[in-house]
């Protein structure tokens, strides 16, 4: 008798705390911002493969789609994963791929200036998968992955409400230019914010696995790489404690970014970090692009109103000059 | 910086705290908030997801080694004893995370959220890459290369696709000198191509503080070298490597 009310009362304030976490509606600015941005990722990703479309996404090149479907057959199953799935395991002309491929481009940057962006923002994750799983196995990495993770959430919510062509549509056309609080787009950053803190728990554990990372000498590894050095950081050969302390700090941070980026005191910590080790990445191992989608992931963790202090004036400038009025 | 919400500072329903906030910035009416049945829904998928984009690294980063169906341990004439064949252990998937998978794995590989986050673990590794010479009907060397190359692939992130290419090419089982000689030959049309399989190894610390640079030719080694001419398309075979083939994408206990 006297546990079911304290009972009561705390699950009544868990589905409340739960209900404000999901589900209060917020300003898209946030979700309007990482659109723009991982948009544009989006673009730059799949224009590269024009480079030698045949050869990574075509039915042959260096690894045939009869192979990379071989290896999506879980063992003992006759046939591939009908799951793992991709417009381009169909698609046996060169034509074709190619149509497809610049259709595909035509969307991403459709999704980058936030022209039909609803639509545009479910075609390019269905993309993005096709894509995806076809170079996976084979020469896929990182960068795939956070790609078609927020193409995946800004396809959730009104990611064109804010900096887009839709909104200075909308202008033109004479309707109103307020953007409205909207529910589905804190979904969409709440789970782009959690699905980050899976990313770096798990990364953190499974390099608490390796002796160096243990040991601390594991960013040696990193920068004393040929084919992943783009800036000469051979120099940390003579400052082993340095090499310890960014490789400790690297764990640290992976294994406790998800408890400590949503306290708002540790918050900055976190996300400065992130700009230091994936501006890191980006300058010293030449992994620009991955580098870059991981930090717009990462601006999911910034209040609508700081997005908006910074954008809005740029955007207002913007929407005056192609309509003659400026965006509020 | 103040939490992803609007400020509310009662415990007030969403909708009624999203009303005063959308009114505080100015907004021509209060967003609705979504009915109960809507947000319990809502609640159900939201939960299924995370549990999902939770499980599949942990999965990745647990379960064994899974081989490709033909697999078959090889037997090197060279070694004194054969390969160890695969121990039963090496197939029995974790109870928990075995089932989660078997029932979220079409959910997770439909979506492309199958996978680990094991970046440059359990350490940083060398570089593996992959040379070719090609020759036409004559014996003359048509072109050469190596994947990866940056004074060749450019810009950077085509240069990173080759150099994903080199590194994974060899994990799974595959045929791949004849699927690489075979795509290089018809590019050329060609008669011949010699492939050489090669690892780059990290030059230690103290190596680097003597003066070695980072590809001194002595950190280079062969791994393993293919000629491969004209009319070779067997992919059925396995990889003449001694090597077993770790966890593939989206196949796991």
């Amino acid at each position: 008798m006297g546990l079911i009310k304290p009972v009561r009362e705390y699950v009544g304030e868990l589905w409340q705390t739960w209900n404000k976490f999901w589900f209060t509606p917020v300003d898209p600015a946030t979700l309007s911002l990482i659109r723009l941005l991982a948009g544009g990722m989006l673009l730059y990703t799949h224009l590269i493969w024009s480079l030698d479309l045949q050869g990574f996404i075509g039915p042959d090149g260096w690894i045939p789609v009869d192979q990379v479907r071989r290896l999506q057959t879980l063992p003992g199953a006759e046939n591939p994963q009908w799951s793992v799935w991709s417009v381009f395991f169909w698609i046996k002309s060169t034509w074709l791929l190619w149509a497809v491929h610049l259709a595909a481009l035509a969307v991403f940057a459709c999704l980058t200036m936030g022209l039909f962006s609803r639509t545009t923002a479910i075609l390019a994750y269905l993309l993005a998968v096709s894509y995806a799983h076809r170079v996976t196995p084979g020469a896929y990495f990182g960068l795939d992955k956070a790609n078609v993770m927020l193409a995946m959430y800004l396809m959730l919510g009104p990611c064109g409400a804010r900096y887009s062509l839709d909104r200075i549509w909308r202008l033109r056309k004479g309707q109103t230019d307020r953007t409205e609080p909207s529910t589905s787009a804190n979904v969409a950053i709440r789970l782009i914010q959690i699905h980050l803190c899976i990313v770096y728990l798990f990364s953190g554990l499974a390099k608490v696995q390796g002796p160096s990372w243990q040991a601390g000498t594991a960013v040696w590894g990193a920068v004393a790489s040929y084919e992943y050095q783009s800036w000469d950081m051979t120099w940390l050969a003579t400052w082993p404690i340095l090499i310890a302390v960014l490789t400790h700090a690297t764990v640290f941070w992976e294994l406790f970014y998800c408890c400590l980026v949503w306290n708002r005191l540790t918050r900055p910590l976190m996300l400065a970090m992130a700009v230091a080790i994936h501006g890191g990445i980006a300058a010293f191992m030449g992994m620009i692009t991955f580098g870059t989608a991981m930090l717009i992931a990462n601006l999911a963790f910034l209040q609508p109103a700081t997005v908006r202090k910074w954008i809005d004036p740029l955007a207002g400038r913007i929407s005056l000059a192609l309509v003659g009025k400026r965006v509020e | 910086m103040a939490k992803q919400r609007s400020s509310s500072k009662s415990d007030a329903e969403p909708g009624k705290a999203a009303g005063r906030t959308a009114t505080a910035r100015g907004a021509s009416k209060s967003a609705a908030p979504w009915p109960p049945w809507a947000r319990w829904l809502a609640s159900g998928l939201l939960l299924l997801h995370v549990v999902a984009v939770f499980a599949a690294p942990w999965a990745n980063q647990t379960s064994p080694r899974v081989l490709p169906p033909d697999y078959a341990p090889r037997v090197a004439p060279e070694v004194l004893r054969p390969a160890d064949p695969p121990r039963e252990e090496d197939f029995r998937s974790p109870p928990l995370i075995g089932a989660l998978m078997s029932l979220l794995r079409p959910y997770l590989n439909a979506t492309y959220t199958n996978h680990g986050y094991d970046f440059f673990t359990p350490d940083p590794a060398g570089s593996y890459l992959i040379g070719y010479d090609v020759y036409d009907a004559q014996g003359q060397i048509v072109t050469q290369g190596q994947y990866p190359d940056l004074d060749d692939q450019w810009p950077r992130l085509f240069y990173h696709r080759h150099m994903m290419l080199a590194a994974q090419i060899d994990e799974f089982g595959l045929n791949w000198p004849n699927m690489i000689g075979r795509e290089l030959l018809e590019r050329h049309n060609a008669e011949r191509v010699h492939l050489l399989f090669g690892y780059h190894r990290l030059p230690l610390p103290e190596e680097v503080a003597e003066g070695t640079a980072l590809n001194a030719r002595w950190l280079y080694e062969t791994v393993r070298e293919f000629d491969i001419r004209a009319g070779d398309r067997d992919f059925s075979a396995s990889s003449p490597g001694d090597r077993v083939p770790i966890r593939v994408p989206g196949v796991t206990p």
